[in-house]
């Protein structure tokens, strides 16, 4: 059923809440070890839910999950020593120093006292982030508090681990330092990680295989050249107006007959094309719109972002601009829910 | 000895050495926390209690020495009231609330290490407020303190089933506002309508029964008899009936806290 390097395995898993929110519906997800695998969709796509079953925290309504071919339903003490996790947000430790928050997790995970000073000192100095051993964690910006979570989430080298928006609230240079350091754990040590990103761009080059979530079912699945390759030789041209500019309906539906048109904010026009009419597309974009109207655009082939638009038939801020209401709601049931 | 009971004693060993470093860890995680905010934490509950102290002198308008070691000693349980049953419920109440709790829940750590050590974090984190209040107390009202090892014995015991209650209201009311609110009617209702500041005489027959069956009058009566240099039956008793008591809230509790969302 498992093999060795199967590091998780999701079968029909399905979770409906007791509120009746479907949150989960039929997923089929394999992680295998040496890979970085994204689970992409906008908020409430049931992403977190699967994450946490993973971990043991939410019982399947039906289906199965296994991590290392232990069934995390049944045995979450035995899943959870395994993994290493970043959630989205976290208020624990809070009022403790970086550095201290770092040590006990250490500690709690099993680690002696010798290994976990050593590996929290060297993940300090390999983030350059000496500010978290003085400082509260609360008191760190967004950024910090992010790298504190992820060193603790590293502490113990975890054949899986679990990251839930990794890179959010980091500057440049860190984010490519975190996605350095999954790709080292993955690649060197052979781990495997889950990766839960609404930042596509992103996700297109850390992730080895993607799975595209929305309302609880895996819309698609592959790698991302794999996935991209679905949409054929298609260019993808964003198109940014002036404030104050619009465009005319017969612009509209002209620049509707070349492509696919999707427009996720009133200035912000996505236009995929299939290549043999890119030329027709930047006269109709500078002689008909004009650079007076334009404020900027560009051309690119078809990104994850293009293939999440084709798939689930908007884009993932739409869905998100949708979808963020229904997530707070649940959000706040689950926290309610633990410990009840 | 065979194999297989040396295997089971080294299991036993292993699972027993894996929950106390767990709860020593998260103990020393509960306290560091208070560690921010313990000038602030000992300023108002040390205020708490001396103006009940005070408050209860002016009423009863005496500062007959007896009645003052009752108000004093009543006054320090209080301050175990307050972070027993108060902070225990809040911080249950709100770590169900941000999330913190899922955060224990996915590190592989005993759920019994973790509550023991929220109940003696917040016990700790009352002690110098007791010790305070028992000093001035003493001095303003002109007895003489005499500790009874057994004190040792009464603190964490009255800690412990107070902050079951505590947990009880954190974990078993779904709501954080809700839970906040009844934290903190039943202090109210510990201060004036349980022998606690209120001897036990002096209070309606109803009150004296509901009084026999919650551990803040065994609490009470344990502490202020701790504070006597002879050890007692009595003492003894309450403390039995105090450990009881925690044991069983705790057991209550551990049932109640699912380490699972559902």
């Amino acid at each position: 059923m498992n093999s060795p390097d199967l590091a998780v395995k999701a079968e029909d898993l399905t979770k409906v809440y007791r509120n009746g929110v479907l949150a989960n519906d039929r997923l089929n997800v394999d992680v295998r070890r040496g890979q970085v695998y994204g689970l992409l969709g906008p908020n409430g796509a049931g992403k977190s839910t699967l994450v946490q079953q993973v971990m043991g925290l939410i019982r399947p309504t039906s289906g199965n999950v296994w991590v290392f071919g232990v069934d995390a339903d049944r045995n979450p003490e035995r899943v959870k020593r395994m993994i290493g996790y970043l959630p989205q947000t976290s208020f624990a430790m809070r009022d403790l120093r970086g550095e201290e928050a770092i040590y006990f997790t250490g500690r709690l995970k099993g680690l002696s006292h010798k290994e976990t000073l050593r590996q929290r000192d060297a993940f300090i100095e390999q983030f350059e982030v000496d500010e978290i051993r003085r400082k509260p964690i609360m008191q760190l910006s967004g950024g910090m508090q992010r790298l504190t979570g992820f060193i603790m989430a590293l502490l113990g080298s975890p054949p899986l681990l679990v990251l839930d928006e990794p890179t959010n609230d980091l500057d440049p240079l860190r984010r490519r330092a975190v996605w350095e350091a999954i790709r080292r754990a993955v690649v060197y040590d052979g781990a495997a990680c889950l990766l839960v990103t609404h930042n596509v761009l992103e996700a297109e080059r850390v992730v080895d295989r993607v799975a595209l979530i929305d309302e609880g079912r895996v819309l698609g699945e592959g790698t991302p050249g794999a996935m991209k390759s679905r949409l054929g030789d298609t260019i993808r041209l964003e198109l940014w107006l002036r404030d104050g500019a619009a465009l005319t309906r017969a612009q509209e539906t002209k620049l509707s007959t070349l492509g696919t048109l999707h427009q996720p904010r009133p200035q912000h026009l996505l236009l995929r094309v299939p290549q043999d009419r890119v030329g027709r597309t930047i006269d109709l974009v500078l002689t008909e719109i004009g650079t007076e109207a334009v404020e900027d655009f560009r051309l690119a082939t078809a990104s994850l972002e293009d293939v999440y638009v084709e798939i689930v038939g908007r884009s993932l801020e739409d869905s998100e601009r949708d979808e963020v209401k229904q997530d707070a709601a649940q959000d706040s049931l689950n926290a309610e829910q633990i410990g009840n | 000895m065979t194999s297989s009971n040396t295997y089971r004693l080294r299991s036993l060993w292993l699972s027993l050495n894996h929950f106390l470093q767990n709860y020593l860890h998260l103990t020393a995680v509960i306290v560091l926390e208070f560690r921010q905010w313990l000038t602030m934490i000992l300023s108002i509950s040390v205020l708490l209690n001396l103006g009940m102290v005070f408050a209860f002198s002016f009423i009863s308008g005496s500062r007959d020495p007896e009645l003052g070691r009752y108000f004093v000693s009543g006054a320090a349980v209080m301050s175990l009231v307050t972070l027993g049953v108060m902070m225990v419920a809040q911080d249950m109440a709100q770590s169900r609330r941000n999330g913190a709790i899922l955060y224990y829940a996915s590190l592989p750590i005993s759920k019994t290490a973790f509550i023991l050590a929220v109940v003696s974090g917040n016990g700790i984190a009352a002690v110098p407020g007791m010790i305070i209040t028992l000093l001035v107390g003493s001095w303003y009202f002109g007895f003489t303190l005499a500790i009874n090892p057994l004190i040792f014995a009464a603190i964490p015991l009255s800690a412990i089933s107070l902050a079951g209650v505590g947990a009880a209201i954190g974990l078993g009311i779904p709501n954080w506002r809700v839970a906040g609110l009844v934290a903190q009617a039943t202090m109210f209702f510990i201060m004036f309508f349980a022998p606690v500041m209120i001897p036990l005489d002096r209070l309606p027959t109803i009150l004296q029964l509901t009084g026999k069956i919650l551990p803040p009058t065994y609490a009470a009566q344990a502490f202020r008899a701790s504070l006597q240099p002879d050890i007692t039956v009595a003492l003894l008793i309450d403390l039995a009936i105090l450990a009881v008591f925690g044991l069983g809230s705790l057991a209550i509790v551990a049932k109640t806290l699912k380490w699972r969302l559902e």
